[in-house]
């Protein structure tokens, strides 16, 4: 059985990147409590390439990879900077181009980082309705960290390390929750395989 | 044709009701009439029933479509104004702020609940029909810190965007006023004695 994998979409141009930073902390927290593949598609690579395409039948094999990469993961781990109080023009630009019924049902991790606290509700009111769009399955716990909250691009306040675990306990869940559904179906597949011999 | 006051918060006194009492304050220095509608004081039963033709509600409701302009002051409850503005923003007419200048003020525990303003307020205020929704005030609770005395001290940095924000306000309050003043009443074409 191959294993569940975690696609972070990191949606900061720039690099280093606290949004990258956090992502990562989160992802790492995840694979603490389940193993799991991961894959990472950072704006910082491909947001200037993208940008020069609108429609998704014209693009170059690595952009049409790295959509796959999002259409395919099992749990996505989307984290976006704050611009001008939403998600950055290219962010958006990403899933405009993602398929309309390719995240449906997924379980989808929200994370955010902005100058200061006061941007912290864009994940409620930007990052969420957007994969509601979607009928993707966001996770309760969204994850947001202003600058001070991440010093030298580490995670260093206590209070955004719990959520970080807090968030991360929660993907872990439904992670696992994937992979008992994923061998139950094979065993029903392989039952029914073996009525059949 | 003046400024009203509706206070959002349940409790007394409040953080949210002190920003608008220094805004109020800041009115009556420069000579701009206004009054205050404290929601607490409407009968509650009358509020969650919906029943628009209670006396009390009626009168609030008269006051609110004879201001010129408002402030709403409300605290921020999970994310959101407080289920007591938003029951009195319920029994209002649909386009009960039509023409009609407004200030939102709130007050939050903490600064990660500031854009309640603009994505939960503003959207309600806006399908109102208003002139202008300014720019609000969000002040965490720190900034309004409570005294000894049990008063409540604003923090230099509110006070500043306070006053900002009244200068703002009693500017289209005025804009407002005078345009209406020049209005011309409409002569229906029979009654035209003469054109140019």
């Amino acid at each position: 059985m191959s294993r569940l994998k975690v696609v972070v979409v990191n949606g900061s141009p720039t690099r280093p990147s606290r949004t990258r930073a956090l992502a990562e902390s989160v992802l790492a927290e995840i694979q603490r409590e389940v193993a799991v593949d991961s894959d990472i598609v950072d704006l910082a690579d491909i947001g200037t390439a993208l940008g020069a395409h609108l429609f998704r039948n014209a693009l170059p094999a690595s952009l049409e990879e790295a959509l796959r990469s999002i259409e395919g993961a099992d749990l996505l781990l989307v984290a976006s900077p704050v611009y001008k109080g939403s998600y950055p023009g290219l962010f958006k630009h990403v899933f405009d181009l993602v398929a309309p019924e390719a995240l449906t049902g997924k379980p989808v991790l929200l994370v955010a980082t902005g100058g200061g606290d006061k941007h912290a509700l864009v994940i409620e009111h930007q990052l969420r309705p957007l994969f509601g769009f979607f009928r993707a399955q966001t996770l309760p716990t969204g994850v947001y960290g202003a600058e001070a909250d991440l010093k030298d691009y580490t995670v260093s306040s206590e209070a955004l390390a719990s959520r970080v675990v807090d968030a991360a306990l929660e993907a872990a869940r439904a992670l696992r929750q994937l992979g008992a559904e994923s061998a139950s179906a094979a065993t029903a597949r392989s039952a029914r395989t073996s009525v059949a011999a | 044709m003046s400024i009203l006051f509706l206070q959002g918060s349940p409790v007394e006194p409040s953080r949210s009701a002190a920003l608008s009492g220094f805004v109020a304050a800041e009115l009556d220095r420069r000579g701009v009439e206004n009054t205050r509608l404290k929601l607490t004081d409407l009968p509650a039963h009358a509020l969650l029933h919906a029943r628009f033709g209670d006396p009390q509600i009626r009168a609030a409701s008269e006051r609110v479509a004879a201001a010129s302009a408002l402030v709403i002051a409300t605290p921020v409850y999970k994310a959101a104004y407080s289920g007591l503005l938003k029951s009195f923003l319920d029994l209002l007419p649909q386009n009960g702020l039509d023409g009609k200048v407004v200030l939102p003020l709130a007050t939050a525990g903490s600064p990660h609940h500031a854009l309640a303003l603009d994505y939960a307020l503003r959207p309600v205020l806006q399908s109102m029909s208003p002139a202008l929704v300014l720019p609000g005030v969000h002040a965490t609770d720190s900034t309004v810190a409570k005294d000894e005395h049990g008063n409540y001290q604003l923090s230099d940095d509110i006070i500043d965007r306070l006053l900002q924000a009244t200068d703002r306000l009693v500017y289209e309050y005025r804009a407002l006023l005078s345009r209406r003043a020049q209005q011309v009443e409409p002569v229906p074409f029979d009654q035209v004695r003469c054109s140019v």
